[in-house]
């Protein structure tokens, strides 16, 4: 087996996260100025980018839980790319701070005037209150640096101890690790989403945000390794064989977001009952409803039948352009999700999105650079890799 | 048994055994003299199958009023048997189709068993919706038959996507079924003893020869059939969901109520199988092909689906409580500590408690324990269909009108018989097909590695 380079070198380790960090700041400098314009706007906004990230950032964290719980052969070659993103959680809490600082502009609930007014706000009281909201973020981010520190430390121990010992570990820890992971991201989400729009409810909202994060993240994870293949890396443990396997898993949850979306809309669509319809009528005023139907056609239906065949997931450049499209598709649906709070009548893409994106987006993929380039970009020593190699869809 | 520190594969099954030993092991029960317990447990079936027929034409002759239905409660025993039943109906596909296309080469000796299983217990599900709608002759109008009064089925609402998607997955499941048998059922055309046995397994064969074009054909259908009844699994369970969901219901109306649904029948379902898999592999000799690894892997997708239910029972809870609406509040109050509280904290201790012995690796492997939890986890799944059903509506919006449901007799004797008609069919499947995919199991084993003893 020829081994080539498996450290990241060049101008993805040097050059690149530099440049991303850039432009991060360069996106911070704008934020300042949009904050100063209008910081009702500018909370929205961050708090729909900061979404996008932390859906990708939990999404890889389920990649690398799920892998270990089923015991996986074949994802190996995309395993060190999912750890390195679910390690950017601490930078997700960091980027969480201003987002403390926006709860009275992001959350009606907070305001105490409005909650003496209103007599479901006050039944909430004892859960929607910033304390306890500041007490649980606490909670949530403690539970996914914990879970993503502990697996990075022992799948990059294992790259020079190649103690098997550690991936039996690792896959002891992965049991109770998907519990706090599912009750983590479920309370995340309706506490920083669903109460965007307090008197809305739905059981389903922690499985909606689940399978778009599992999305997000697949296709991210697969876009990045095809990068990293391109500039000559981990030519050696990926083949179009794990390419096709990840798009199989990729094309499967995709339709799983579909049904749960699906499922959500079309019961309260059903029953009609005032409290939980208000949400949907909200999200489909003006052109909100544009995005809406942008989104079933964009996120489920196109790809649902051109990614469905088997050459499609085995053509690699098409494979590419799919992952770029999901990830543009979590996109939208963030934004679909957050932003009819702020702008009611359509939706309106102006700087201040801009700037949240790249001041994120900046940041994220400067640290992740940063760190790929820090340890081997594959577990070398994984006492699985020569099943990975050899995997074949017959 | 393989070491729990090691990350080696485990064997599938036993080491030491080839392929001529899979064919006898398998075929066995089919050749040899049946069994004094298979008479023994054939007649109880039977009777039991017999007390149906005779409640079906009791109900018939005299109408649903012998049922313990009432004013508020008007889904009673019938709708919860069905939803059982049809959960039940969710294992065999499951292992199938979706650990199929998951590559879990487990599956292949118990596949065979499980989809039989599916199979009975859909046609007892399909019983309960025929009956339900009290004149059972005109059962017909479930399907849209054109006819001169230009009467159709309601195409809005959920009871007929219902039929359509029941029957959809009996089909799917049925045809899934038969194409895997082929290449066992020539396996006994070809070792038959007698004229009529090797006539009649040679029909259903189909002319199978096992030549190359023979398979090829075989692998694509069996991928195709694994591809469409993935969805279908979903579907058929998120459409039951849909019967209540879509209603306004305290109790019913929960948006998790699909994803909740299609996790709990595969849960039951799962511990249907390990119940039956543990007698019959204690009473053909399977112990080789169904090893101690197998029942663990099945446990363990126990122990992860009993907590998916757990976790939407905590939901479900949790937003009756955020909601702040009063009536849902009720509801849920009502069903933990109201009237019917026995049957919730059944529900609770043998759904959500039960499967959580299985994180012991002991427990998990234990023979009669595992055979208890499964049972546990098969009447706490009943008594969920009950809890959802009948607490929701006993205490409906108008209190005047509240009412305590209790099954009579006729409830009671119709759920037993519902087993009789499972376990007649299931009895005949053992005696008559082979009950492992000995095709399958053998292309999982080292052997049918072409690259199988050579020196690396």
């Amino acid at each position: 087996m020829k081994v080539t380079n498996t450290r990241l070198t060049g101008f993805l380790a040097t050059t690149f996260p530099k440049i991303a960090f850039g432009i991060g700041i360069l996106g911070a400098a704008f934020l300042a100025f949009f904050f100063k314009q209008d910081p009702h706007h500018f909370y929205f906004a961050y708090l729909t980018v900061f979404m996008i990230f932390l859906t990708l950032t939990l999404g890889s964290l389920f990649f690398v839980l799920i892998q270990h719980l089923v015991r996986a052969g074949w994802s190996i070659g995309f395993k060190r790319i999912a750890e390195t993103l679910m390690s950017n959680s601490g930078l997700m809490a960091l980027l969480f701070i201003p987002i403390i600082f926006g709860i009275p502009h992001l959350y009606h609930w907070s305001n105490a005037a409005e909650v003496a007014k209103d007599p479901l706000l006050n039944s909430k009281h004892a859960f929607l209150n910033i304390p306890f909201f500041k007490v649980r973020a606490l909670f949530y981010f403690g539970i996914w640096i914990t879970l993503s520190r502990v697996f990075y430390k022992k799948s990059t121990e294992q790259d020079s101890s190649g103690d098997p010992e550690n991936t039996v570990k690792m896959q002891k820890y992965s049991t109770f690790g998907i519990l706090l992971f599912a009750l983590s991201i479920t309370f995340a989400c309706i506490d920083w989403v669903m109460s965007l729009t307090p008197h809305w409810y739905s059981t389903m909202i922690g499985v909606y945000f689940f399978a778009g994060s599992v999305v997000v993240a697949l296709s991210t994870i697969s876009c990045i390794a095809q990068i990293l293949r391109s500039q000559g890396y981990l030519k050696e443990v990926l083949t179009v064989e794990h390419f096709h396997e990840i798009g199989k898993l990729l094309y499967g949850f995709n339709v799983f977001w579909a049904y749960i979306a699906f499922s959500q809309y079309f019961l309260i669509w059903y029953a009609n009952i005032p409290e939980e319809i208000a949400f949907y009528l909200e999200h489909f005023k003006g052109t909100w409803n544009t995005v809406a139907i942008f989104l079933v056609l964009g996120h489920f239906v196109g790809p649902f039948i051109l990614f469905m065949s088997r050459h499609a997931k085995r053509n690699l450049p098409f494979h590419f352009a799919i992952t770029l499209w999901f990830i543009f598709m979590q996109m939208v649906d963030m934004y679909w999700f957050v932003m009819p709070n702020f702008n009611i009548n359509g939706f309106h893409i102006g700087g201040v999105e801009l700037a949240a994106l790249s001041c994120i987006g900046g940041l994220y993929l400067g640290t992740f650079f940063t760190r790929l380039s820090k340890q081997a970009l594959y577990p070398i020593q994984d006492p699985r890799i020569s099943e990975s190699i050899h995997l074949e869809n017959l | 048994m393989q070491n729990e520190s090691t990350v080696q594969r485990p064997h599938l099954i036993t080491p030491g055994i080839n392929f001529k030993e899979v064919s006898d092991i398998v075929c066995k029960p089919v050749e040899d003299k049946t069994p004094k317990w298979w008479f023994i447990a054939f007649t109880g079936a039977v009777s039991l199958l017999l007390l149906l027929l005779s409640m079906l034409s009791y109900l018939i002759w005299e109408g649903v009023g012998v049922w313990g239905l009432n004013n508020p409660v008007a889904w009673g025993f019938d709708i919860v048997n069905f939803v059982f039943w049809v959960g039940i109906g969710h294992a065999g596909t499951l292992i199938s189709a979706i650990l199929f296309l998951f590559k879990q080469k487990w599956r292949m000796s118990i596949n065979r068993f499980a989809e039989a299983m599916t199979i009975f217990a859909v046609i007892c599900a399909l019983v309960f919706p025929g009956i339900h709608v009290g004149r059972a002759w005109l059962d017909f109008y479930l399907f849209p038959i054109p006819n001169q009064m230009a009467m159709w089925p309601n195409f809005r609402s959920p009871l007929l996507w219902d039929v359509f998607a029941v029957s959809t997955y009996f089909s799917v499941s049925l045809l899934f079924w038969f194409v895997g048998l082929i290449p066992d059922l020539a396996v006994i055309r070809d070792r038959a003893k007698t004229k009529t046995k090797k006539m009649v397994y040679g029909i259903f064969a189909l002319g199978w020869r096992g030549a190359n074009r023979h398979w090829q054909n075989y692998e694509k259908a069996y991928l195709l059939l694994a591809a469409l009844a993935t969805p279908l699994v979903l579907s058929v369970h998120s459409i039951v969901s849909f019967d209540f969901a879509v209603s306004q219901l305290p109790g019913w109306h929960t948006t998790i109520f699909p994803p909740y649904f299609v996790a709990g029948a595969i849960f039951s379902g799962f511990a249907m199988v390990v119940t039956l898999m543990v007698l019959a592999r204690e009473l053909f000799g399977l112990k080789d092909l169904i090893t101690l690894h197998h029942l663990e892997c099945m446990n363990r997708i126990i122990l992860a689906t009993g907590t998916m239910v757990g976790y939407a029972y905590a939901m479900e809870f949790f937003t009756a409580w955020y909601s702040g609406n009063q009536y849902e509040a009720f509801a849920f109050v009502n069903r933990a500590f109201g009237p019917y509280a026995w049957a919730y904290w059944i529900m609770i201790s043998c759904n959500v408690i039960s499967p959580q012995l299985f994180w012991s690796k002991r427990i998990r492997t234990s023979i009669p324990l595992m055979f208890i939890i499964s049972i546990f986890v098969n009447i706490g799944m009943w008594f969920e269909r009950f809890v959802i059903t009948v607490t929701s509506l006993h205490a409906d919006f108008l209190p005047s009108s509240w009412a305590y449901y209790s099954p009579t007799w006729v409830d009671l004797c119709t759920l037993a018989g519902s087993f009789g008609l499972f376990f007649t069919l299931f009895l005949l499947f053992l005696k008559f097909l082979p009950m492992i995919a000995i095709s399958e199991v053998k292309g999982v084993m080292p052997e049918a590695n072409p690259h199988h003893g050579e020196a690396h």
